[in-house]
């Protein structure tokens, strides 16, 4: 029952947002002067006409609700400059790039997990020793290295220099091709969940229970890989949420230096073309995808682990 | 309060003590005993206590090293360097670190070769890469040397050479064949300057390229300090304004506690929740315009400063003026939360104190480790959002210069010329690490109890 109050707050929470996000664009598109119909030959009365056909006379209120009906209908208006005359839902999904946004995205994400835990673990375990100040070292410069610089830097070693792996991983044609762009999106990613797995498990092997294991005469391996890193993992779920917006953040940069064809690649130009359908567009389908990850770890939270609050998460 | 008590207790070693009083106790006291009533520590402050827990971590300590002397390269590093972050030097494109241009070794093997001074209009920027028309003097070794150019002379070197049969000549850059001239056009000089006659100031030596210079001829590290100034006071601008937004906010909240701490509280979760980097970038878009309007007819004098900051810039500093302060705003908040119910700010209630006043000088002033530790986290987390932008080509925008945007030109020729991108990456790195550990050093010293 208890779950379910918490499931409807966080909803309404996360619809909250999403209305935020959505009004803050909509109202910032809105305040660039000139009109999307201002060209060199139309004539104001021209421009009149197009703005009562598109709705574009009425009230600011009233168009930022017809906005979210289009929106909610699937139609998200149509390119002004980068593929004039498309329709933005058509860019975004018709076209391959959303797929292989997600690809990498995904594929970065699960590395950053799969990979960021068992260093994580691996470091408390040897807390103290060479490995772990190595693994500490490690991660702490992971952390402080822009991915533009990471990025380019592997590209030099192992594209040019060593010429293991592709220069463009383009519309990522082979395995090699998914190599550097996903493990440069997953490295930062990872070194923070390793970091956040260290601390909790320290914090963990501090704990009463652990105390009456180790009374009992359990095995330290067994101690830390069954009893500790099982509740130390909790911390670890909540960074999931800021981790999708790492990687969809991070995703701008890495597809323009890999020169992959994906949505983050797409929404930068669109951004420097100022292209306003398509930049609107992208940044509601992003927030929503954000947004909802946020819900998605927030509840799985609360079923792993009941004690918490809504309004306490994170700090 | 538990050692006040105690005070007021019996200590039973000093009631034995006293019970076994004899005609000796009462004796005058020695010297070392006296010596033991001598404070032998002093009493340490806070901040004596912190820099004393600061200065045993040595990664923060090593950090602080690093980190100051990155600041000593960008802040006072050009006034030791020849070169100037936009001057552009056309003999000196796409030079290699360290590697001299064909007239700097020119010059070099003139001055090798016995001359005393060089005046290259190949290796001057601007105005000063041609000599004009005009009279002008040259004091060197105690002489004058005077002379008048009837026309304008450029990709050609002024030399003087004391000792030669001709002192002064001008040698024209194409006639330079296997380490000297073909021929040179002596310049007849006198003693006295003309009335009008300007100086000529000759060089010895050619600074070098330390870093290498870019496509148009600019030297790169007095570039890399130039952005690694900027990228710097942009990360403390930018944290100051979380600082002040999200103290006051979060003192607020906490202070006021109850319905007003629910609806301001509920708000920052709100934003904390708002996709922060997305709504960065839709700013820059769509601030580029009015921004650009405001600066060109507003006359105040505070705007035309902005302005020359540049609409990329002060975009960084609105957004995080409008979402990054929620983070300092909570911690602020937990921070008062608990330091309201303290004795002092029941006492200064009960005197009548206004809230502003409590907040300002008793709540705040308690809260300043936390401020320092946020602020100096922050940081680093600005430089990092402020290089993304650039070097997605928004953000800092030409003739300024950010580490972040000096990689982003280094982009594209990257295969070929990857020092260019690699000294700003590596300075820029350096400056993001050096700090987050000066943050994570700062938060032990300042606040021991958060460690383990």
């Amino acid at each position: 029952m208890e779950l379910i109050t918490y499931t409807v707050k966080r909803i309404v929470v996360s619809i909250g947002t999403l209305l935020l996000v959505t009004a803050i664009t909509f109202f910032l598109m809105n305040a660039i002067p000139g009109s999307p119909f201002m060209t060199d030959k139309s004539t104001p009365e021209q421009i009149a006409l197009a703005n009562a056909k598109y709705g574009l006379d009425k009230p600011l209120i009233v168009q930022f609700g017809n906005y979210l009906k289009n929106y909610l209908h699937g139609d998200m208006g149509v390119s002004l400059k980068m593929q004039e005359g498309t329709p933005v839902t058509k860019i975004l999904f018709g076209q391959g790039k959303f797929t292989l946004s997600m690809k990498i995205g995904f594929l970065a994400l699960i590395v950053a997990v799969l990979i960021g835990i068992p260093l994580g673990v691996l470091s408390a375990y040897y807390r103290g020793g060479w490995l772990d100040s190595i693994l500490r070292v490690l991660t702490t410069i992971g952390i402080a290295l822009p991915s533009f610089v990471i990025a380019t830097l592997m590209l030099f070693e192992f594209a040019v220099q060593l010429g293991w792996l592709p220069v463009q991983s383009n519309d990522l044609p082979d395995a090699a091709s998914y190599v550097m762009p996903v493990f440069t999106l997953a490295l930062s990613p990872l070194c923070r969940i390793a970091k956040l797995t260290r601390t909790s498990m320290l914090d963990a092997i501090n704990q009463d229970y652990i105390r009456t294991a180790r009374a009992k005469g359990v095995t330290t391996k067994v101690i830390l890989f069954k009893h500790a890193l099982r509740n130390s993992l909790i911390p670890v779920i909540t960074y999931l949420g800021p981790l999708t917006a790492g990687i969809i953040t991070g995703a701008l940069v890495i597809e323009q230096i890999y020169h992959i064809p994906g949505l983050g690649n797409y929404f930068v130009s669109s951004i420097l073309n100022r292209d306003y359908p398509v930049i609107m567009g992208t940044t509601v389908l992003l927030a929503v995808l954000i947004i909802f990850m946020n819900l998605v770890v927030d509840i799985c939270y609360k079923i792993v682990d009941p004690r918490i609050n809504i309004t306490k998460k994170g700090e | 309060m538990k050692k006040a008590f105690q005070l007021f207790q019996p200590d039973p070693e000093r009631v034995q003590k006293i019970q076994n009083l004899n005609a000796e106790s009462f004796a005058k006291a020695a010297e070392h005993e006296k010596e033991k009533m001598v404070q032998m520590h002093k009493s340490v402050s806070y901040w004596q206590d912190a820099w004393r827990r600061f200065r045993r971590n040595h990664v923060s300590m090593g950090s602080l090293f690093v980190f100051i002397l990155i600041l000593l390269f960008s802040f006072a590093g050009p006034k030791f360097i020849a070169y100037s972050y936009e001057e552009q030097f056309r003999s000196a494109q796409k030079l290699g670190p360290m590697e001299y241009s064909e007239t700097e070794q020119m010059a070099q093997t003139l001055m090798e070769n016995g001359a005393d001074g060089f005046y290259a209009t190949s290796l001057k920027a601007g105005s000063a890469a041609a000599i004009r028309k005009g009279n002008w003097y040259i004091t060197s070794g105690g002489k004058t040397y005077a002379f008048t150019i009837d026309k304008a002379v450029e990709k050609a070197t002024l030399v003087l050479d004391a000792d030669a049969e001709t002192p002064l000549y001008i040698g024209k850059d194409k006639d330079w064949e296997d380490g000297a001239y073909k021929e040179v056009t002596p310049v007849e000089f006198t003693d006295t300057p003309a009335e009008e006659a300007q100086e000529i100031k000759l060089s010895t030596s050619v600074f070098p390229h330390v870093f290498g210079t870019d496509s148009q001829g600019r030297d790169l590290m007095a570039r890399c300090m130039y952005g690694a100034r900027v990228s710097i006071i942009i990360g403390v601008v930018a944290a100051l304004i979380v600082l002040v937004i999200g103290a006051l906010y979060g003192s607020i909240s906490g202070f006021a506690g109850g319905k007003v701490d629910f609806v301001m509280m509920r708000i920052v979760d709100l934003i904390y929740s708002v996709p922060d980097v997305l709504i960065v970038l839709l700013l820059q878009v769509v601030l580029k315009e009015p921004l650009q309007n405001w600066f060109d007819s507003s006359k105040l004098g505070a705007v035309k400063a902005l302005s020359t900051l540049g609409v990329g810039i002060v975009s960084i500093f609105i957004t995080f003026g409008l979402l990054y302060w929620v983070g300092m705003a909570r911690i602020i908040r937990g921070q008062v939360l608990q330091l309201k119910e303290q004795e002092y700010v029941m006492a200064a209630t009960v005197l009548g104190a206004p809230s502003s006043r409590i907040i300002r000088r008793h709540l705040l002033p308690n809260c300043v480790g936390q401020l320092i530790i946020q602020t100096c986290l922050q940081i680093p987390s600005a430089i990092f959002l402020e290089s993304f932008l650039s070097y997605l080509g928004l953000g800092v925008s030409a003739p300024m210069a950010s580490l972040g945007s000096l990689c982003s030109d280094a982009k594209e020729t990257f295969l070929l010329f990857p020092y260019r991108l690699l000294f700003p990456a590596i300075l820029l790195s350096l400056i993001v690490l050096t700090l987050n550990l000066i943050g994570d050093g700062l938060r032990d010293a300042l606040d021991p109890r958060l460690k383990n």
